[in-house]
């Protein structure tokens, strides 16, 4: 997909290779002495910072490695072992995939309507609302769970007073184990939905315009159009949602850690959190390292799937 | 004829009134979302301008009856250097975004237009690392900027992030769109390459370059993980580290402090964001679609 035409194309053909025509085959000494000078030290760069660390960190979860303490045996896959026995663990991970599932599924029905239905506004109205949706995204995240803590208080609380008006609540929001995860959600739709919903405009616009005229002329509705032309032109802007989404939903941690810090008990305890304890507070980092890996297994399946789901999308 | 003419304004006010119901209904549509999205932060911005009997009451005050803005406001910037904090953050994603930019058009470039033998390995080689999360990366590069005596200074927010694969993959694929006979026409009046890249290549990829440097300052701006584990110093902090720590120790009673400074923590960004929307609405999708 990405391969470079130069490389696999006979050398006398096509506009890419006139150089070569002029000075013979192949790219010039100097151009190889360029490439090769500016080229290393980034390519350096990734061994070092991103490789290293990622092989640093394999080696390190299958052994007892502790900041504090000097030796550091092999212990095969102790640590997994350790981990997966731990209750908290299971927690965190329930408390993970419950945020990842429902803040994605939110963010992509939610993105899905408001984009198509801001789509269908009128200029300035269109603009003016891209603005409104896409500025929680632009605030940062310490700022929006602080934001809506207090709008969750559960005493004075805004939202128990407007609830209050259509019979719900009140509810103890942060406070309470059942209502943490929901209340830590809703925050994070709210932030973040707005990106989903210019990602979705943007999916819209690339529809060229006469499927819907010739739509509206044999009859169709609105939501006929939506449901038949929009939803599978935009499959491949949803995928890349979800994607995207859930990669970034696995690693929830800033509201988590700006609102409850996982409390109250373990209610809102999230994988990114627990490997921060293990690795930062108790500076066990051999099993802070065996959860990265186990993190990075749920964002490797992800990827997969939809590796999978666009293969079949070529099929269609 | 009458007749039809009758039916044809029958027709047309049917039409134009269910052109008018839908319009109202887009209208309160329009209205209720507009309310829902900006409703917290103007809480947030109303209760930073509150004193503080006006802040835990029944009914809830919509509209403080008096304003405390100065006296809110100034607590915060006596209490913690915000603009040092503001500083921090604005050097930290500058410096990590000027490399990335530097870095990724330079890269792309070479690997676009310099045939070097096993590129291709090399860039698959830099893309998979798009795949692994930082999380997994985080434990041994702290160890390594333990070891390089970089913990707790500025430098060791920024020194693991000047180059992006995600950037990399990015300007390659807009190198595509520079035609070859420019750059061929520049070597053969023997300009050196990197000149090439600098005066002819680069000027021509100025829409890509400002959408992914909005788009990966905007992402550093708001780092809170890696400034949490790297920072200790209150002078170091940036503006995440600085809020949060600002809000600890506070309770229920300070709520017009807590917001007075998140919303300094968000009003400069507001604005920046409102001079410039066109171009980060841009970033975000031209680097969603282009993926």
């Amino acid at each position: 997909m990405t391969a470079s035409k130069a490389a696999h194309a006979p050398p006398l053909q096509g506009s890419r290779s006139r150089l070569s025509q002029l000075v013979g085959s192949g790219p010039t000494r100097s151009q190889t002495i360029f490439g090769w000078i500016w080229l290393t030290p980034i390519l350096l760069y990734f061994a070092y910072f991103s490789y290293y660390p990622i092989f640093s960190a394999l080696s390190m979860s299958f052994h007892r490695w502790s900041l504090t303490i000097p030796e550091r045996p092999f212990i095969g896959l102790g640590n997994y072992v350790w981990v997966f026995n731990d209750p908290t663990f299971w927690i965190s991970l329930t408390n993970t995939l419950y945020f990842a599932a429902v803040y994605v599924a939110a963010c992509l029905v939610l993105g899905l309507v408001l984009g198509t239905l801001i789509f269908s506004f009128r200029e300035p109205f269109k603009s003016i609302m891209q603005t409104v949706v896409f500025l929680p995204v632009m605030t940062s995240m310490v700022v929006a769970a602080q934001v809506w803590d207090l709008m969750y208080m559960p005493g004075y609380g805004i939202l128990n007073y407007l609830l209050g008006f259509v019979g719900l609540g009140p509810y103890m929001w942060l406070q309470s184990p059942q209502t943490v995860m929901p209340a830590i959600i809703i925050l994070s739709v709210w932030k973040g939905l707005g990106y989903f919903v210019v990602l979705f405009i943007a999916g819209l616009t690339t529809i060229p315009y006469h499927l819907y005229e010739a739509a509206s002329i044999d009859g169709a509705s609105p939501f006929q159009a939506f449901w038949r032309i929009s939803l599978p032109l935009l499959t491949p802007t949803t995928l890349f949602c979800l994607v995207t989404g859930s990669i970034g939903a696995f690693q929830v941690f800033t509201q988590v850690y700006a609102t409850t810090r996982g409390g109250p008990g373990k209610a809102s305890h999230v994988l990114l959190l627990y490997l921060y304890d293990h690795g930062f507070r108790f500076f066990e980092m051999g099993r802070a390292s065996a959860i990265a890996f186990i993190l990075f297994g749920l964002v490797l399946i992800v990827t997969l799937i939809q590796l999978r789901l666009l293969r079949s999308q070529f099929q269609y | 004829m009458a007749s039809i003419a009758l039916q044809a304004t029958r027709r047309s006010t049917r039409v134009s009134s269910q052109r008018l119901g839908l319009g109202a209904l887009k209208a309160a549509l329009w209205v209720a979302l507009a309310v829902v999205m900006l409703f917290p932060t103007y809480w947030g911005l109303i209760t930073s301008f509150k004193p503080p009997h006006e802040l835990n009451t029944d009914p809830p005050i919509f509209w403080p009856q008096q304003w405390s803005i100065v006296e809110n406001y100034s607590f915060v910037l006596t209490q913690i250097p915000i603009a040092r904090y503001y500083l921090n953050s604005f050097y930290v994603a500058a410096v990590s975004t000027l490399a990335v930019l530097f870095t990724s058009s330079l890269a792309g470039y070479i690997f676009e237009e310099i045939d070097l033998k096993g590129k291709e390995y090399l860039f698959m080689g830099i893309i998979a690392t798009m795949m692994v999360p930082f999380p997994v990366r985080m434990i041994p590069l702290y160890i390594i900027f333990r070891d390089l005596h970089l913990v707790n200074t500025l430098a060791g927010l920024y020194l693991g992030a000047l180059t992006s694969a995600y950037g990399i993959f990015l300007m390659r694929q807009f190198m595509k769109t520079v035609p070859r006979e420019l750059l061929d026409a520049a070597r053969i009046d023997g300009a050196g390459e990197f000149s090439i890249f600098a005066r002819i290549a680069m000027p021509l990829c100025t829409a890509p370059l400002a959408a992914l440097g909005i788009f990966h300052f905007m992402y550093e701006w708001d780092q809170f993980v890696w400034p949490l584990l790297m920072i200790d110093d209150g002078d170091l902090r940036t503006l995440p580290l600085g809020l949060v720590a600002f809000r600890t120790g506070f309770g229920v009673q300070d709520w017009h402090k807590i917001m007075a400074g998140a919303m300094m923590g968000m009003i400069p960004v507001i604005i920046v964001y409102l001079l410039g929307q066109r171009h980060f609405v841009r970033g975000i999708t031209l680097t969603g679609l282009k993926s």
